[in-house]
């Protein structure tokens, strides 16, 4: 089966859900990581306020004394003691730098103030008494370590949604597997389902609604399997009544089908047998009768039961006529207006000539041989025979009662050579159902009204 | 035979490196003094003496009272001490420390120009200069105030004179001390303490620094202060408008002292320091650049307008006894005054 690769929707579906799952958490993790930026510059700047005040208060006395180096030991101290705190200056009134403190690298990890540029917050804070201003404290604290924390943080987010990322579309890529498979099985079933296997199962195991609709697939293959069977059987036991088909039809269908065997006929516990040799009728035998006398009887019957059994081989040969003539002597025993009625259901009836028909168009071409069958009656008949004129006006034209055109409109209708068209003459006579399919008579067809007997219920006489 | 020579050189190499980094690292390292001093003038004694002996002096100023409890913490941590001589301050606290144990005893040569009196018998410590404690008024604050000179300890009391004196803290100042003691040698402990629960009531600050106070007289902020008089004298002679008072009743005096820090590792360097503050040389830097301190050597020149102990009425200050009742004193003083820093 060729099978192109096409993106599941499934995986589309998932890994659409996963990125925006995906963007959020990381846009809410930025957003985190930006606000804790913020208040961690500002707790930085904060703290660095808070010493350089508190410094600035210590130094009140050494800087108005000038006793700048007894500040050096507390300046070590607290840059020992505050891991952010990098570099405290204590400047005079003038400004000029008199003593400080600078982290000089160590044990701990901490920059010096050069490496920091840019990565720290400057805080100074004045040193006044007695109202004035003696000098400035002036506070650096690095940012540094929390922008390694911060890296750190970005490096963890990314690393999760990198193992995420991979994660999801690995469950993606697993759940539409999952659900993709059985329904590849499935279509694969279906293929074969229209392709004609009824016969291999449909196994998809599966409790989810890939599950019922499997079982129901398997249901319509049973059924389509129990169902073909029960057509087959019938099929090839062909039996059926002759109320509803018609002997001609019926013959027919046994010749089409270029049989051998014996096509039973039942009437009111009468049985008589139709022999079929390749599809050409060989013998017929009806209580003492055989031959045509014996087939001509069943064309009058009215009703009965046929059904045909291969197993009756014909023995002999009685009957050596060709088709047409077979059938249209057959029909010229009938003078049952139930029989004609049965098929001509309208004096009103348009007949067509196969002219107009090209479903019986290929008995044109031996037309001239069934004319030739024809006796006058039934040519001057079939001469009137336009596609416009119904039975009615037919019989007009012949100066004879419609009644009496019914058993010269059946046999030519036995023969194919006409067709009655249900349709009346005063609707849109002379319609031509080549011409114009989609007209009246074309509807007149769909919609059931045309008689189809013999020549459509039974196929092609000539073939 | 090869290999051996290799081998001995490299052991040499390291010797010689690890001798190397020994000799480079003591060379490094300064004279650690720690000074009760104003930075100022300990800085012309360090650079003085680092001219004349080649010993690099970092001078680091600190309060008496701090500089001895700095030192008892690092005598009790496991660390050391990274101080190698005491320099300047009240002699009761070089008293206490010696008692402590926190001081090497070393005789230094210098000792037989200097009083015995003023210095240690066991050499723990010795003097190095005298300073008697006096008033620093500022004339136009107390003209602006309507109040007169105060010339004795009562006037203090003067209500007109609220928030308008100050002194060191006792606690944390060699200075304030000494006139906390001062004033319990002569009146008695608890007549002293009520005088100064009284003076508590006039005063603006206790600072950290003895000499604070001057500069506040000085910078017009208060109109009195109580400090010792070669501050006061100093302050005066730099242009503040600062006069020096003596009490009448009587005043004490400080012996300022100068020890070698135990367990430092600078000791010979330390005792030439020592010897040079205790040398008429070392002294004459008083006068030289317009202290006021008297000088303990009586080889070394009283610098001019210095005010000698037999001028005014000095009492028989007693430094042992002041350091004995040192925590009593304190103890009370903080009851009656509630102050423990300072207000």
């Amino acid at each position: 089966m060729n099978r192109r690769f096409r993106f599941p929707i499934y995986l589309k579906i998932s890994s659409a859900i996963f990125l925006v799952i995906l963007v959020v958490v990381a846009g809410m993790s930025y957003v985190t990581l930006k606000r804790t930026a913020h208040e961690y510059k500002q707790q930085v700047q904060e703290t660095g306020s808070l010493i350089a005040g508190m410094i600035a208060d210590y130094s009140i006395e050494p800087v108005i004394m000038d006793n700048y180096s007894s500040l050096r030991p507390v300046l070590a101290d607290i840059l020992a003691s505050n891991e952010d705190v990098v570099f405290i200056e204590v400047m005079d009134e003038k400004g000029v730098s008199r003593v400080d403190a600078a982290w000089q690298g160590g044990d701990r990890a901490r920059e010096s103030p050069d490496d920091v540029t840019g990565k720290v917050v400057e805080v100074t804070s004045p040193i006044v008494a007695y109202s004035r201003t003696w000098g400035h404290v002036r506070v650096v604290c690095s940012l540094s370590r929390f922008h390694k924390a911060v890296a750190s943080a970005r490096l963890s987010i990314l690393g999760i949604a990198a193992v995420s990322c991979g994660l999801g579309l690995l469950m993606a890529s697993i759940l539409s597997r999952a659900i993709l498979t059985p329904i590849r099985n499935l279509v694969d079933h279906a293929h074969l389902l229209s392709k004609g296997d009824l016969d291999t199962p449909i196994n998809v195991q599966s409790s989810d609604e890939i599950g019922f609709l499997a079982i129901t697939l398997e249901g319509m293959r049973v059924g389509l399997r129990q169902f073909l069977s029960s057509v087959a059987r019938r099929a090839m036991s062909f039996e059926g009544d002759l109320h509803l088909f018609g002997l001609p039809a019926v013959l027919s269908l046994a010749r089409t089908g270029g049989r051998t065997g014996g096509l039973v006929l039942e009437k009111s516990g009468e049985v008589g047998v139709v022999y079929f040799q390749d599809g050409e009728i060989v013998d017929a035998a009806f209580q003492d009768k055989s031959g045509t006398n014996a087939l001509y009887e069943f064309f009058v019957w009215r009703e009965g039961v046929f059904k045909f059994s291969p197993g009756l081989v014909p023995t002999r040969t009685t009957i050596d006529l060709d088709w047409p003539a077979l059938v249209l002597g057959g029909a010229r025993q009938v003078n049952d207006m139930a029989v004609f009625t049965h098929v001509i259901h309208s004096p009103d009836l348009v007949p067509l000539s196969p002219i107009w028909n090209d479903r019986i168009g290929d008995l044109l071409d031996r037309s001239d041989a069934l004319e030739r069958l024809l006796n006058a009656e039934e040519k001057e008949v079939l001469s009137y025979v336009d596609g416009v004129r119904s039975i009615r006006e037919i019989g007009r034209l012949k100066g004879k009662d419609v009644y009496e055109i019914y058993p010269y409109i059946y046999r030519l209708v036995a023969v194919g050579l006409v067709q009655v068209d249900e349709y009346e003459s005063s609707q849109g006579h002379g319609k031509n159902l080549v011409a114009d399919e989609d007209g009246p008579a074309r509807q007149a067809v769909d919609s059931g009204k045309v008689i189809q007997f013999p020549m459509d219920r039974v196929g092609n006489i000539g073939r | 035979m090869r290999m051996k020579v290799l081998r001995t050189c490299l052991v040499l190499l390291i010797l010689g490196s690890c001798f190397g980094q020994y000799a480079t690292g003591t060379g490094q390292r300064s004279l650690v003094v720690r000074t009760a001093l104003m930075e100022p003038e300990a800085m012309v004694y360090a650079r003085a003496f680092e001219n004349r002996t080649g010993i690099k002096v970092e001078v680091v100023r600190q309060s008496t009272g701090v500089m001895l409890s700095f030192l008892k913490f690092e005598r009790d941590s496991a660390s050391g001490t990274t101080i190698d001589v005491l320099f300047g301050g009240p002699a009761d606290a070089y008293v206490i420390g010696a008692r402590e144990g926190l001081f090497e005893k070393y005789i230094s040569p210098e000792r037989a120009n200097i009083a015995r009196q003023h210095m240690d018998k066991d050499g723990c410590w010795s003097g190095v200069y005298l300073g008697s404690i006096g008033f620093a008024v500022n004339p136009n604050r107390l003209a602006k105030l309507g109040l007169p000179t105060p010339t004795c300890w009562a006037d203090l009391l003067s209500p007109r004179l609220r928030g308008e004196i100050s002194m060191a803290n006792p606690v944390s100042s060699g200075t304030g001390y000494t006139v906390l003691a001062t004033l319990a040698q002569m009146m008695g402990k608890d007549r002293a303490i009520q005088y100064l629960k009284a003076l508590d009531s006039n005063i603006l600050d206790y600072t950290r620094s003895g000499a604070m106070p001057g500069k506040l007289v000085g910078l017009g902020q208060i109109a009195v202060g109580i400090l010792f008089s070669h501050d006061v004298l100093a302050f005066k002679q730099q242009g503040y408008d600062i006069d020096l008072v003596f009490p009448k009743e009587g005043t004490g005096f400080e012996i300022g002292g100068i020890a070698i820090v135990k367990g430092t590792g600078r000791l010979d360097e330390a005792k030439r320091f020592v010897d040079f503050m205790l040398s008429a040389e070392g002294q004459n830097l008083y006068a030289a650049m317009g202290e006021f301190r008297l000088p303990t050597n009586r080889l070394a020149a009283i610098p001019v307008g210095a005010v000698p102990f037999g001028k005014i009425n000095v009492i028989e200050y007693d430094v042992t006894w002041a350091a004995v009742h040192k925590d009593d004193l304190l103890e009370e003083w903080m009851s009656a005054t509630g102050a423990a820093g300072g207000k």
